[in-house]
């Protein structure tokens, strides 16, 4: 029996890897309810509140320890929060089917950050820039944290603003579609292109992701695709994992976040893939 | 402290939007916990797939408040708790937004108080116009 205890463990589960990833929670959460056998657009839609309880839960800590940048975040919001409204209308629009291929091949885009596509990718295709350009100096967007596995301060400061603001609207266009927190691609923008350390990338990602979620749940509202009795157990029990999460972030190495990152990833995209491919046999 | 972060004055930001997320989220978790233990004892919808589906549907998120705030056509008991649950939750990062303008106002750092206010005006429009 798929039952409400049930969720809230599941939940739990999946706040903490969501904080400890950057993920937000709702990317492993959308496939799990799916495979339950709740419809694809009913799940979209419920994991939106949960993505601002995991968000909201992390950011606790995130905030107190400064690892999330107030600043960089309130940038870049303006880019997610746009595509996340563009992006729950065009869900709203087209059949549930396309949105399991939709959601695979926008995992597939966390793998910019491995070995040979990151070199392909992201230093051949997009080139960013490793210089400090004008608009970026203008926004002045850097921060220091300290990190409690290495014990020293860390100061950063964020480069190619523009092209960051670009990548963010179209994370923000796939979490509006997907009622998902865009996390992995949030994050890969960050540490790739604006050039931000992973911690501060999954931190600054964990507090974007909420608002943006937020904008998305309002378009759901106006559909009637909220279904609360799901949504309920899912709020609580993210946002349980999330406090824990945000708790252990900084004890992570960051070698053992990108394992973590990538194992869940690729999990979930076999499952997407799989769960398409068969609604389109039946 | 040999080790410390600079700006103090952002070192208040922070603290109060973390104060902010953590009472928004602890209001939400109460209220949605009251509705789940009170749809348990009612015995509704305990099983997701099979039991009862509740969707809230308004033509915007301050209709759904004014609803709640009315009492009309609003779900009564267990439902009314985890509605406004999720209410306080969206309020959440919309009071965190509401802090960082007053502080980037009072401390007259204008670019990033026009940054924040046009967060602020996209989240607000589009809680009002869907």
């Amino acid at each position: 029996m798929f039952s409400v205890p049930v969720l809230v463990l599941i939940s739990i589960l999946v706040g903490v890897l969501g904080s400890l990833t950057g993920l937000g929670g709702a990317s492993i959460l959308v496939p799990i309810l799916v495979l339950c056998g709740i419809p694809m657009k009913e799940a979209v839609a419920s994991t939106m509140a949960t993505i601002i309880a995991t968000s909201a839960s992390s950011s606790v800590f995130n905030l107190r320890n400064r690892i999330a940048n107030v600043r960089i975040a309130l940038y870049l919001e303006i880019f997610t929060v746009t595509g996340a409204i563009i992006g729950a209308t065009i869900t709203k629009l087209i059949s549930p089917v396309y949105l399991y291929f939709f959601f695979a091949a926008f995992l597939l885009t966390s793998f910019m950050r491995v070995g040979i596509f990151r070199r392909i990718v992201l230093e051949r295709l997009l080139s960013p820039s490793k210089e400090l350009d004008r608009f970026s100096r203008f926004l002045n967007l850097n921060g220091s944290y300290i990190d409690a596995v290495r014990e020293r301060l860390i100061e950063y400061r964020a480069r190619n603003a523009f092209w960051g603001g670009v990548g963010m609207f179209v994370a923000g266009l796939a979490a509006g579609m997907l009622g998902i927190g865009a996390g992995a691609f949030k994050v890969t923008v960050q540490e790739n292109i604006l050039g931000l350390p992973p911690k501060v990338s999954s931190a600054t990602s964990n507090l974007i992701i909420g608002m943006t979620a937020l904008a998305a749940t309002s378009v759901y509202l106006s559909c009637g695709f909220l279904n609360l009795m799901l949504m309920a157990p899912m709020v609580v029990g993210t946002a349980i994992g999330g406090i824990i999460g945000g708790k252990i972030l900084n004890r992570a190495t960051d070698s053992f976040l990108r394992i973590l990152f990538f194992t869940v990833v690729s999990i979930l995209i076999v499952q997407m893939l799989s769960k398409g491919i068969m609604s389109l046999w039946h | 402290m040999a080790l410390m972060p600079c700006n103090r004055k952002e070192l208040r930001l922070e603290t109060a939007m973390s104060c902010i997320f953590g009472i928004g989220v602890a209001v939400a978790s109460v209220l949605v916990i009251i509705g789940i233990v009170l749809s348990h004892n009612a015995k509704t919808g305990f099983d997701l797939l099979t039991g009862r589906a509740d969707f809230i549907h308004r033509s915007n998120f301050f209709r759904l408040i004014g609803s709640l705030m009315r009492s009309r056509n609003m779900p009564g008991g267990p439902l009314l708790f985890v509605t406004l649950g999720m209410v306080s939750l969206v309020l959440t990062p919309l009071l965190a937004v509401t802090a960082a303008l007053v502080h980037f106002v009072s401390t007259g750092n204008l670019k990033f108080a026009l940054i924040t206010l046009a967060v602020m005006a996209i989240l607000i429009i589009s809680l009002a116009v869907h």
